[in-house]
């Protein structure tokens, strides 16, 4: 697999199947990205589908020296957060992809659904920024870069949306309980 | 270490992903009493462990997203050396049916008149019609010579003039239409390709004028017969 500056640079000279692996490659990241920020199937389909093609016209603009995601997830940002406020301009309602926050406390195998379940429930910003680290496993600066804010700022939303989410777990029935001395890992209520 | 430095070292840990100083945290965050210290400890190997099974969880999958893309930003395949050459024999077709719709109109203007320049003349004459309707039987030029006898000198010029206007306006047409067939092309390499090229278009056109040629020659030959030699 060919380098971003590579790949970058055979698109730029007009290579068609270069411009296709790089949308292949870009692919899964934006959409996910698009998907927990919009939390809605077609408005982050749009989103994505906008932002790769804003990248890939825009490929001559990309500062080289600097990693090619982590600009691709600004850009995908950008527009996920313009779909947001057209979305609450028209005050539109929309199903969105989270799951009932009051559903019954999960088994233990479901401890990966029940993170989706509680960053649907943290603040805008947190949420980002915890996609952002753990799900594109972007860096603090990339972050800051992305979401347009001091590194400072990242790094008090990660550490929020980290203590959110361990408190949500805590009380859907994983980790110690209360300060108690044994582990809630096993189902707690039948 | 201290409590502050667990706490201020687990945070600094965690933001640059640093195992190794998450293993040397380990020891304090599992023995130390503070409550606090243990719990910030805790929180973390649940936070872990929850995304990473976050993370192994479905991933989405953008059907057709990648085309869809490609579409929007890359021009269409540019076409063959043959059909990149279409476009100046295209325009030579352009003028050569643009021609060939202008002689079908000066002749569809001029053929009423010579109907009723022959009409005129049977009047006059009796027999003009005769010819034509002879014509019609013997189908061939020859049916004028054998009814000429029996038409008035003047019936005989009429005839002759507007059966020299129809054919040549037939013979103009014909040359038109079969030169224009001619340079039209008749077989492309890739019928879904070529659909929306102008040289498809004009195919279709000459295709559409032949019948039209067809019925023209037909109507005119039913009117005055055949063109006079």
């Amino acid at each position: 697999m060919s380098s971003d500056e590579e790949l970058v640079a055979r698109c730029l000279r007009g290579d068609r199947s270069a411009m296709r692996e790089l949308v292949e490659r870009l692919e899964r990241p934006v959409l996910a990205l698009c998907l927990r920020m919009l939390r809605h199937r077609q408005d982050a389909e749009d989103a994505a589908q906008e932002s790769l093609v804003r990248v890939c016209k825009h490929l001559a603009t990309w500062d080289g020296s600097r990693s090619l995601l982590p600009w691709v997830l600004a850009i995908t940002a950008n527009r996920c957060r313009t779909a947001l406020e057209r979305r609450s301009r028209r005050g539109r309602t929309v199903e969105l992809l989270e799951e009932e926050a009051d559903s019954p406390p999960a088994m233990d195998g479901e401890l990966g659904e029940e993170v989706s379940r509680a960053l649907a429930q943290l603040r805008e910003e947190y949420r980002h920024c915890f996609i952002l680290f753990y799900e594109q496993e972007l860096s603090v600066q990339e972050i800051s870069q992305v979401l347009q804010v001091p590194e400072g700022t990242v790094k008090t939303w990660l550490h929020r949306a980290r203590k959110q989410m361990a408190e949500h777990l805590r009380t859907r029935g994983y980790g110690r309980s209360g300060g108690g001395e044994s582990w809630h890992t096993e189902q707690l209520s039948g | 270490m201290t409590c502050a430095e667990f706490q201020a070292g687990l945070q600094s840990a965690i933001e640059t992903r640093d195992a190794a100083a998450l293993a040397r945290l380990a020891e304090h965050g599992e023995q130390c009493r503070q409550a606090e210290c243990r719990r910030a400890w805790e929180d973390e190997q649940l936070l872990r462990r929850a995304i990473a099974l976050w993370r192994a969880g479905p991933k989405p999958v953008g059907g057709g997203l990648v085309d869809a893309v490609l579409r929007e930003v890359l021009p269409p395949p540019a076409p063959s050396p043959a059909i990149a050459a279409r476009p100046q024999r295209s325009w030579q077709a352009g003028s050569i049916l643009g021609a060939a719709v202008a002689l079908l109109l000066a002749m569809l203007v001029l053929a009423p008149d010579a109907g009723r320049t022959v009409r005129l003349a049977g009047r006059t004459g009796g027999t003009a019609e005769a010819p034509a309707a002879h014509s019609e039987a013997t189908g061939s030029p020859a049916g004028i010579a054998d009814a000429a006898p029996q038409q008035t000198s003047a019936a005989v010029d009429a005839a002759g003039i507007s059966g020299a206007y129809v054919g040549l306006a037939q013979d103009a047409t014909s040359f038109v239409t079969d030169l224009a067939m001619l340079v039209v092309p008749v077989a492309v390499d890739d019928p879904d390709e070529e659909a929306a090229t102008p040289s498809h278009w004009f195919q279709r056109l000459g295709e559409h004028i032949e019948p039209v040629q067809d019925g023209v020659k037909n109507k005119l030959g039913e009117w005055f017969g055949p063109p006079a030699t």
